[in-house]
């Protein structure tokens, strides 16, 4: 070889070395460096910039500011770690094929994600409120749901899913054989859950306490409708912008809220960092799974079963709600509520379509992402993988803002468009799929893609016969998940929404406002429905081999 | 052989979801241009509005609800490229920032002549559309239950007895318009300092402010708490639909009025002027009574069914000016001194 050829190779850019070898992978690279530096920096960037010296001030001087970040904190470790063990719960239950009607268990614990806004809190007021149907005329309790108590209670409902979801897909994927083989080394019972089943979940249940701290955290819906007197950061940040206008403390709230859900990601980083939890690594084989224990078994069982019931009770409530005349006064069967529904129907089309796109792109999306940035070197890997998790740390009203601002004027004038509403759900959701995708991506140990590669593989069919089958839990997730969230999503699209582009979560939250209790569960029980109708369809078009919820 | 399938399977699954994206997308191509209207006043009056514009008028209007703050704010952030034309319904207080910030657009509906005077900004930046009245809902069936035959507060002193500790619900003005209405009202009834004074009292008995105007009414209906102060409209409408409210309008009511005006660059100027001529006649506002229990500024609309008669109401005199001058300063102070 001419000497000036090799020096041109050492010394030419190791981007065009990459390029011939690797063109595909790079070019992917740019494309999602790209997209996440528009959609999800530029705005967080242009919303920082809004603040000025005063209210940076303010911020760190008015103790009203230190005591609301105190609330936002507490409430967000409460919420977290209830949340988290709950999901774990359910995650364990469902993962034992013993545990009785775990089919139906995997099936209630994904409902509060269906849950609209405003509609399943309600319910929860009507079950559990001062005058519930549970605590007050079933029990007799004065009970009063306002307050931090009664917000820790509902947001661990809300969010637990969020943890099952994550911790399901980790769960199924622990090899049963490590169990039997710890088991025949002595570790029974508890012992062996402790030693072997709990540390092989730990990637699962650090990135789902990651994921659950921060809607916590950002939380708006929840502390806006049973927190009563107990404010937190994400109500006190809407109040700024609906009630002051004032974006700049708004901003600077946004910022603080930013901070906490930094310093959550940092302790994830150190504890999951340096650590290997392979555990599909090729060599081995899966045997069905140890038999449970009875009292574990059972045990599992009702706790599930307590959970399911009182979730099930929130959404009788929902739908008996729909087709009450008045809701909480006359109960006679009526068809009147759905009226609006029909008449405004174009409002369910929207939300369909626009949260259908956002899981399709979404999903890809992030599965795509976790594969580069978990598995190939480029320029901006960090920044990359930082903005993919930073939406979840963001509260929705500081999105919906940022996009204004950084979306209103040319050369991306996209406001008052659909697609802007479709770049916000899809963006706001990446930290699910992405974090379940590398979750998934940790386990698999990389000698399985080398082992493919040595026989002969080329790159991309490494990825389509190897890695997509063993992250396609993650992405199914991704995509449900995206999808739910999506049609339900509000406190960002509020500001995104216009006229012709209102979808049925804002109309929702409107007539609940109102006290059209009748009409916004009927059109609740409508984007349920169809939710649950997409998924059935999408279910059967794949022929059932997409996985959903689990299932 | 296995290579080329994997590749085909890749194709065909991309090909389906691009199919898909592209059925998903379709609906966006461009219609008409209709009015766009940004509303204060409720979801389904609004639509019922909108389907009545078309039928009267042949012109297509669509609309998103929003808080007054919301509006505010959108309006603010949109300034360089606005997308809406019409505000409809927001409270008057609102309209001045967003004149003062030079959001909007003078227009002076030949309508104006329809409502008195003191309804419509004599500069022309906004014209009246409902008038809204503070009172007091209290659950009937609770009353009944808790204090048997005991008389109903009929005063604004009434409330400040300490037997409605935590009974009370109250909407926070950092949020809420009515909150502000309220607030100013019981200022321009006793004078500011008393007013201070009359508030801190009252928030002994509060068990917490709401984040938004509509909702102590609501949770007054549900039973949740006893008594709301809350706007006669909130209430009213929770009477028709059969909830067990009684609605009392102590002396010295507050009350605000909502408007309508043009935003600055609107997208579709002359199609926002016909709309606001077309929604301040006579048959729009008979509507918006009718379904969402405001009362009217025409002399020819009948009183929301349920309602007081105005003259049998005894007013505050609401001083616009001073009330949108010291909002913020208000605003501020009570954000210091009440917490909950």
């Amino acid at each position: 070889m001419p000497k000036a050829a090799v020096a041109r190779e050492w010394s030419g850019a190791s981007l065009v070395r990459r390029l011939t070898v690797d063109p595909l992978g790079l070019g992917a690279a740019i494309i999602v460096v790209g997209l996440l530096a528009v959609f999800v920096l530029f705005p967080v960037v242009r919303v920082l910039a809004q603040p000025g010296v005063p209210e940076w001030v303010r911020l760190l001087t008015d103790p009203r500011w230190l005591r609301l970040g105190g609330n936002t904190l507490m409430i967000g470790v409460l919420s977290t770690v209830s949340a988290v063990m709950l999901g774990f719960l359910f995650a364990y239950a469902t993962s034992r094929p013993d545990v009785p009607l775990r089919n139906l268990f995997k099936i209630i614990a994904i409902l509060p994600l269906v849950s609209p806004p405003f509609v399943g809190g309600l319910a929860f007021i009507l079950l559990f409120g001062r005058r519930g149907v549970i605590t007050y005329s079933l029990l007799g309790l004065q009970g009063d749901i306002y307050g931090w108590h009664g917000l820790w209670m509902v947001q661990t409902f809300a969010f637990f899913p969020i943890a099952y979801l994550t911790l399901a897909g980790v769960l199924r994927r622990i090899n049963p054989t490590l169990e039997y083989a710890a088991q025949d080394l002595g570790a029974h019972g508890f012992r062996l859950f402790r030693t072997v089943t709990f540390p092989l979940a730990t990637p699962g249940l650090t990135s789902a306490a990651l994921l659950v701290g921060i809607y916590a955290l950002s939380d708006f819906g929840n502390p806006m409708l049973v927190g009563g007197p107990f404010k937190v950061l994400a109500t006190e940040t809407y109040t700024q912008v609906t009630g002051w206008g004032d974006l700049g403390m708004a901003s600077a709230l946004s910022a603080a809220l930013l901070l906490l859900s930094l310093v959550l990601f940092a302790v994830q980083r150190y504890w999951v960092e340096g650590r290997s939890y392979a555990t599909v690594t090729g060599k081995g084989s899966f045997a069905d799974p140890l038999p449970t224990p009875a009292p574990l078994r059972w045990g599992l069982f009702i706790a599930c079963g307590l959970v399911a019931l009182i979730l099930l009770a929130v959404y009788a409530v929902v739908f008996v709600g729909a087709f009450a005349r008045t809701w909480g006064v006359n109960w006679r069967l009526t068809l009147e509520n759905f009226e609006y529904t029909v008449f405004r129907g174009k409002q369910l089309w929207n939300s369909i379509r626009f949260a259908g796109l956002a899981a399709l792109g979404g999903s890809s999306f992030a599965v795509l992402a976790a594969f580069l940035i978990q598995r190939k070197r480029f320029p901006g890997r960090a920044a990359a993988d930082f903005a993919a998790v930073l939406p979840a740390a963001l509260p929705g009203t500081l999105i919906g803002v940022g996009y204004i601002l950084a979306f209103n004027t040319p050369p991306l004038a996209l406001t008052g468009t659909g697609t802007i509403i479709v770049a916000a759900m899809l963006f706001r959701t990446i930290p699910v799929g992405y974090r379940a995708a590398i979750a998934g991506l940790a386990q698999i140990a990389p000698s399985i893609e080398e082992g493919a590669a040595d026989l002969g593989a080329r790159p991309l069919r490494t990825l389509w016969d190897v890695t997509l089958p063993l992250i396609r839990s993650a992405f199914t997730s991704a995509l449900v998940f995206t999808f739910i969230r999506s049609m339900n999503t509000l406190s960002a699209v509020v500001f995104l929404i216009s006229p012709g582009n209102v979808v049925a979560s804002a109309s929702i939250l409107s007539l609940a406002e109102h006290g059209e209790w009748g009409q916004a569960s009927a059109m609740a029980a409508s984007l349920m429905s169809a939710v649950f109708l997409v998924l059935l369809g999408f279910r059967l078009l794949t022929g059932g081999r997409m996985r959903l919820f689990e299932l | 052989m296995r290579s080329r399938n994997a590749a085909w399977r890749l194709v065909g699954l991309i090909s389906c979801l691009v199919l898909l994206g592209v059925f998903l997308a379709a609906p966006a191509w461009a219609q008409s241009k209709p009015v766009m209207v940004y509303g204060v006043i409720h979801e389904y009056t609004l639509a019922r509005l909108m389907q009545m514009f078309e039928r009267d008028t042949g012109g297509k209007a669509d609309f998103i609800r929003l808080s007054g703050g919301e509006v505010a704010t959108r309006v603010l952030a949109e300034k360089q490229s606005p997308k809406g034309d019409v505000i409809f319904g927001i409270s008057r207080a609102i309209q001045e920032t967003l004149k003062t910030q030079s959001l909007l657009e003078v227009y002076k509906s030949p309508r104006r002549a329809d409502v008195p005077s003191r309804y419509v900004d004599p500069d022309g930046y906004w014209t009246g559309s409902s008038l809204t009245v503070q009172g007091i809902a209290i659950n009937t069936d609770r009353w009944k239950k808790e204090f048997g035959n005991a008389p109903m507060p009929k005063t604004w002193e009434d409330l400040l007895d300490p037997k409605y500790k935590d009974l009370i619900v109250a909407p926070s003005p950092l949020s809420a318009g009515t909150a502000f209405t309220f607030i100013v009202g019981q200022f321009f009834r006793l004078g500011e300092e008393k007013g201070w004074e009359y508030l801190k009292a009252l928030d002994k008995n509060v068990r917490f402010y709401t984040p938004s105007g509509i909702a102590p009414a609501r949770m007054v209906a549900a039973g949740e708490f006893l008594i709301a102060i809350t706007f006669a409209h909130d209430a009213l409408k929770a009477i028709s639909a059969g909830y067990p409210v009684a609605l009392i309008h102590p002396a010295g009511v507050s009350w605000d009025i909502g408007s309508a005006s043009l935003i600055k660059n609107a997208p579709n100027p002359e199609g926002g002027k016909k709309f606001i001529d077309w929604a301040l006649g006579r048959d729009p506002i008979q509507l918006i009574v009718d379904l969402n229990f405001e009362g009217s500024l025409r002399s020819d609309v009948s009183l929301p069914m349920g309602a007081t008669p105005l003259d049998k109401l005894v007013f505050v005199d609401y001083k616009l000016d001073w009330a949108a001058q010291n909002r913020q300063r208000i605003l501020k102070q009570w954000g210091e001194q009440f917490k909950k």
